[in-house]
């Protein structure tokens, strides 16, 4: 395992939006202080999200950017896909259709 | 001038909101169309029959002047078609009424540079006296100063915020459900020997069905045991039942902890600004603070430092967000993503010498543009929608992403507001009614601030403004600019068109004084045939513009009228600056008045001024010496001028203007020396 990029699943719940923001950023940076290479965005309980959460996982991308890791999303329903289409955003993200995808491409 | 109707108290209308049209529209109308054929009347005329073809060098420019001046006209005429006016009840009054509970929550930002921190002060005190419910509100000094006054400010600011008796209760009910989280806790530890014992207990008997009391209570105990695990919500043990309620109620408390210690009403955020990279002047700090994860309102209520808001502000504006769904017997929110108020000045001396009154802007223009759907917005006074301005922005932010991928390290200063220009504030309303949102414009006094006080900084504040609007003309031509409606480009537009108008003001400044020196006119007749087209046409233009601006002071309007001519050097300047691709920086417009003279700063006018007086004494001197064949030429010309000097005169004469000081002053700093 030592080899390989540390990776952590991050799974959040409910609705995403600017009163969540900080909590989010802390959890991001936090696993990037541990040492994780590669995180994934659990969204498979988020019920909705509306444009601050999209800014929130941006500002997630670039935490993981620049300390030099890769952050990706999965399980995202509809209503946030939509989201990420209208805002054009979705081609930012690496998006993976369920963890198990997530699993099998990087572990 | 009054503003509009204030409905607190006797709703007389159907509904929370009402709009109509504004008073004297149609009388307004009517002249317009007049103003509009007499006008191509004199064009035709002008193009036609009357251009002096053999002085073609300044007869073309002339009448290219006039055609400007026409278009203009044109598109001010068009952008007050339909100007409304807007009647809402408070947010504590509507009908149905609003639950408490549905109240949005609201970020004041205050965006400050390098005022002082008791200027910044006041405007702080004031929001946080807003009428509204007190968890609901914060407000966040944005320093892009980073001074340590200001911080210390801010933090002072909320200790005492947190003094207060209301905020002491609210803290107070807080506490006191924490107390009854703590007991509770406690209860159910002391419970734990005991229950564990006592189930023991029961499991023994319960399972031999038997008890040392006889057959029947070992059956009871039976019973019991299997309510136990009805109760137990799944949980193998009533201890374990026990531990996860204990868990349950710690978890509420560490949010109670949370709540108290996020209790502070008044924060301060000074963003990093590392060297070698762009800031993004007021913009960049606005967007850090929308993006820094430390702020969450529903909407922003944007200041300037110096702009002091109203108590009931919250309460008259917020309202205009809402529609109430009588199906769903629920409000819900509407596609409003900005209310703009007036911006109206404490400090203005009663003559105004730097023509800072905007009634002619903050009433009919702004009424104006808000029925065509696009009222302005200025940065200031204003409420705006955090989903409206982030999600289009985070659409700005993917173009501009696509190009160029390290953007994203800036997200966080360039993904809301728009950075594109120094007048961010302009540039973002038009993204917003592109992208389909909409607008209000609530005509009623909210906030009371500073004017610029010296000339310098007016001139800083104009000239930003200036170039700032021709920079979006030239970065995002509304004409071309994809989602918006054909009569919001027109206003976008006519705005823009504006700010080019100090070339045709340097040929009517110039056009008498060529004359006097040499005798040549632009126009083949300066006699009766002039005069026969152009008072009337000028009369029916006057007319039509006090329409316009009925009720408010024809000393302001003829301010607002002297500045527009007298700043021709500045507009001239705002237009080469741009299209020459200077780097423009925004200026913050300085809040202090700076004592002096400020001559050098007008000294085109002082030349224009300087040659028509001395252009008509030797008109004069010509006129004697019997060189003109056209007496008439020479009186149009002399009015002409002098008319110019009237308009020039203003900013000259505000160059060397000093505060009048009054008695009270003077006892005052007096007082304050010893």
């Amino acid at each position: 395992m030592a080899t390989q990029t540390q990776v952590e699943v991050v799974e959040l719940f409910g609705r995403i939006d600017a009163s969540n923001s900080d909590t989010i950023r802390q959890i991001v940076k936090e696993s990037l202080a541990h040492g994780a290479g590669r995180i994934l965005i659990d969204c498979r309980q988020v019920t909705s999200l509306d444009s601050s959460g999209i800014s929130t996982l941006i500002v997630a991308l670039k935490l993981a950017r620049s300390a030099g890791g890769k952050l990706a999303l999965c399980s995202i329903n509809d209503r946030i896909r939509m989201m990420l289409q209208l805002t054009g955003l979705e081609q930012v993200f690496e998006v993976f259709s369920n963890r198990a995808e997530f699993e099998q491409r990087y572990a | 001038m009054s503003p509009s109707t204030v409905l607190e108290n006797q709703p007389t209308f159907f509904g929370n909101t009402r709009s109509q049209l504004r008073k004297r529209t149609l009388l307004f109308r009517y002249l317009a169309i007049i103003n509009i054929l007499l006008g191509l009347w004199y064009i035709e005329w002008r193009m036609v029959y009357s251009i002096n073809l053999e002085a073609w060098w300044f007869a073309v420019p002339l009448f290219m002047a006039e055609v400007y001046s026409f278009t203009g006209g044109l598109l001010f005429m068009v952008g007050l078609w339909r100007p409304i006016e807007r009647q809402v009840r408070s947010l504590d009054r509507l009908f149905p009424r609003m639950p408490a509970e549905q109240w949005p929550t609201v970020d004041v930002f205050i965006a400050c540079y390098n005022e002082p921190a008791e200027m910044v002060e006041a405007t702080a005190r004031a929001a946080l006296a807003m009428q509204y419910i007190h968890r609901k509100l914060r407000v966040y000094i944005l320093d892009d100063g980073s001074s340590p006054e200001m911080a210390a400010m801010a933090e002072r600011l909320n200790a005492e915020d947190l003094d207060t008796k209301t905020m002491r209760i609210v803290a107070r009910k807080i506490r006191h459900r924490r107390d009854r989280l703590v007991r509770r806790i406690e209860e159910l530890h002391n419970l734990e020997p005991g229950i564990a014992d006592a189930e023991t207990f029961l499991n023994f008997y319960a399972k031999r069905q038997m008890s040392p009391m006889g057959r029947m209570q070992a059956k009871w105990l039976g019973s019991l045991k299997e309510l136990t695990v009805i109760l137990n919500g799944g949980k193998a043990t009533v201890t374990d039942y026990l531990m996860e309620e204990i868990a349950d109620l710690q978890a509420q408390m560490v949010r109670l902890d949370k709540e108290l210690q996020d209790l502070g009403r008044c924060r301060y955020i000074a963003r990093p600004k590392p060297a070698g990279r762009p800031h993004h002047a007021k913009a960049g700090n606005i967007n850090y603070a929308l993006f820094s994860g430390e702020t969450s309102g529903k909407f922003i209520l944007t200041l300037d430092a110096d702009h002091i808001p109203q108590a009931k502000f919250l309460k008259r504006v917020l309202p205009y967000f809402y529609k109430y769904e009588l199906f769903a017997d629920r409000y819900e929110d509407n596609n409003i993503a900005f209310v703009q108020t007036p911006q109206d000045f404490s400090n203005l001396p009663s003559d105004d010498p730097f023509g800072h009154q905007a009634h002619l802007f903050y009433g009919p223009i702004q009424q104006g543009k808000d029925g065509l759907d696009s009222a302005f917005y200025t940065g200031t006074n204003a409420i705006l929608r955090r989903e409206a301005v982030v999600s289009v922005g985070l659409r700005n932010f993917s173009s501009l992403l696509a190009e160029d991928d390290d953007l994203l390290d800036d997200f966080e200063l360039v993904g809301g507001m728009s950075i594109s220009s120094i007048t961010e504030d302009m540039n973002t309303a038009m993204r917003l009614h592109a992208a389909g949102w909409q607008s209000v414009y609530h005509n009623e006094i909210l906030a009371h601030g500073l004017a610029p006080d010296d000339l310098d900084a007016t001139l800083k504040q104009r000239l930003r403004w200036a170039q700032g609007t021709i920079q979006v003309l030239t970065q995002e031509n509304p004409l071309t600019k994809q989602g918006l409606s054909l009569i919001q480009r027109l206003q976008y537009f006519g705005t823009m068109y504006s700010y080019f108008s100090g070339f045709a003001t340097l040929v009517y400044l110039v056009c008498p004084i060529i004359y006097f020196f040499t005798g040549i006119v632009p126009v083949k007749s300066m006699g009766i045939a002039f005069a026969l087209h152009f008072v009337p046409t000028y009369i029916i233009n006057r007319l039509t513009f006090l329409s316009v601006a009925w009720g408010i002071p024809a000393r302001e309007l003829w301010r607002s009228e002297q500045y527009a001519i007298a700043l021709f050097p500045l507009f001239i300047k705002s237009v080469s600056t741009v299209f020459l691709n200077a780097s423009l920086s925004f200026q913050v417009t300085p809040k202090y008045r700076k004592k002096g003279i400020f001559l050098h700063l007008v000294q085109a006018q002082i030349l224009v001024l300087v040659l028509s007086l001395v252009g008509m004494a030797w008109g004069l001197y010509q006129y004697y010496q019997g060189a003109y064949s056209d007496p008439m030429a020479y009186v149009i010309n002399v009015i002409w001028s002098g008319y110019n000097i009237t308009l020039l005169w203003s900013v000259i004469g505000a160059s060397f203007w000093q505060p009048k000081v009054s008695k009270k002053d003077l006892n005052l700093s007096r007082e304050g020396s010893f």
